[in-house]
């Protein structure tokens, strides 16, 4: 299983790929520091889930999203937006772009796991 | 002036002809004048100037500048901190599988020993009996002792997600001064800030104590907008 994560900052990163791998989805990883390059590494790879942050410069997460949601290529793809912002409409917003589900930060494994559980189909 | 200092001008005066007090007064004036450099003259003659004296824009800059580098050397240190909880965390599921090689044998060589027990029932096997079942315990403690430094670890690694909240913080004081240089740069000036490109600065950074509420309401955000069929 393959994920992408989309986060500036190196430390916010670190910690995702460490819980994917705590939480037993970390055996693929791969990083960008914002959408632009998230849209290059994507374009070389293929992967099965997409966790990213909102708020980026260069490209944010929203951009980042609603470029992936344009593109047939991604329709399976499912993507988590994991970020601060925790008003409603900030995460209507997201949701109506094409987000699968939201994390707001700071999150624990098991909040993530359950998640990304969700989106793939392993929950109900 | 302290007393110290006026106590031995005086004695100065007391003790010495003019010519001398005239060299008193001299050295007292020089030490007054160099203990306070704010009181001197400005040079006008030298091509020295003060830094930035009325350059807003550029205490504007240095401001942001500081929070900027600020920022760099948290996410730095954290990343290094993180390196280390990392290399711990190494050491440990070396530990750990240590112990899982090992245990194999000592769980095989108490099914040996009971079987010895059972058989020879004397007070030295016993007492060996007894020996080795301290061991297994203690190889058990050792077993729980390193699962829960790892999950310390992984705790301690969560924690650290305080790093990118604290920098968010921080890029919103930096977009209010942005803000208030460039009002008051509209008003007073027509220049513009050549900037880096910056992330979007964050509307709401939840508090803790509010987060399991958050976490609940968006999940039911999500679920009302499954029924209503709003999401892509």
């Amino acid at each position: 299983m393959k994920i992408i994560t989309v986060d500036d900052s190196s430390t916010m990163r670190r910690i995702i790929k460490n819980t994917l791998k705590r939480i037993g989805y970390g055996s693929d990883v791969l990083e960008a520091g914002d959408g632009k390059e998230a849209l290059e590494v994507l374009s070389n790879n293929s992967v099965d889930l997409i966790i990213t942050d909102w708020n980026m410069p260069v490209m944010d997460g929203l951009a980042f999203v609603k470029s992936i949601r344009s593109d047939s290529k991604y329709d399976d793809v499912p993507i988590i937006m994991v970020t601060t912002e925790a008003a409603k409409e900030d995460i209507i917003t997201a949701l109506k772009a094409g987000v699968n589900n939201y994390v707001v930060k700071p999150f624990t494994p098991d909040v993530l796991k359950d998640k990304i559980d969700t989106v793939l189909g392993k929950k109900d | 002036m302290a007393q110290n200092d006026i106590d031995a001008l005086i004695a100065g005066f007391q003790n010495s002809d003019l010519d001398d007090i005239d060299d008193a007064i001299k050295t007292f004036e020089k030490k007054e004048s160099d203990d306070k450099p704010y009181d001197k003259e400005p040079d006008i003659q030298s091509n020295k100037t003060e830094p930035e004296s009325n350059n807003l824009y550029s205490k504007d800059k240095k401001v942001v500048d500081k929070l900027d580098e600020i920022n760099r050397e948290s996410e730095e240190k954290v990343n290094y901190l993180f390196e280390k909880l990392e290399a711990v965390g190494q050491e440990i599921e070396h530990i750990n599988k240590s112990i899982n090689q090992v245990k194999p044998y000592i769980n095989k060589h108490k099914e040996f020993m009971d079987f010895f027990v059972e058989k020879f029932p004397k007070t030295v096997v016993k007492n060996n009996y007894d020996y080795f079942k301290n061991i297994i315990n203690i190889v058990n403690d050792m077993e729980k002792s390193v699962s829960n430094i790892e999950n310390n670890i992984f705790d301690s690694m969560d924690i650290l997600q305080f790093q990118d909240i604290t920098r968010q913080k921080i890029e919103k004081v930096i977009s209010v001064i942005k803000t208030l240089h460039d009002y008051l740069d509209e008003w007073f000036t027509s220049s513009s800030i050549e900037d880096i490109p910056r992330a979007r600065v964050a509307n709401t950074i939840v508090d803790e104590k509010d987060k399991d509420e958050v976490d609940k309401s968006v999940d039911e955000i999500i679920e009302q907008m499954k029924r209503e069929g709003e999401m892509k």
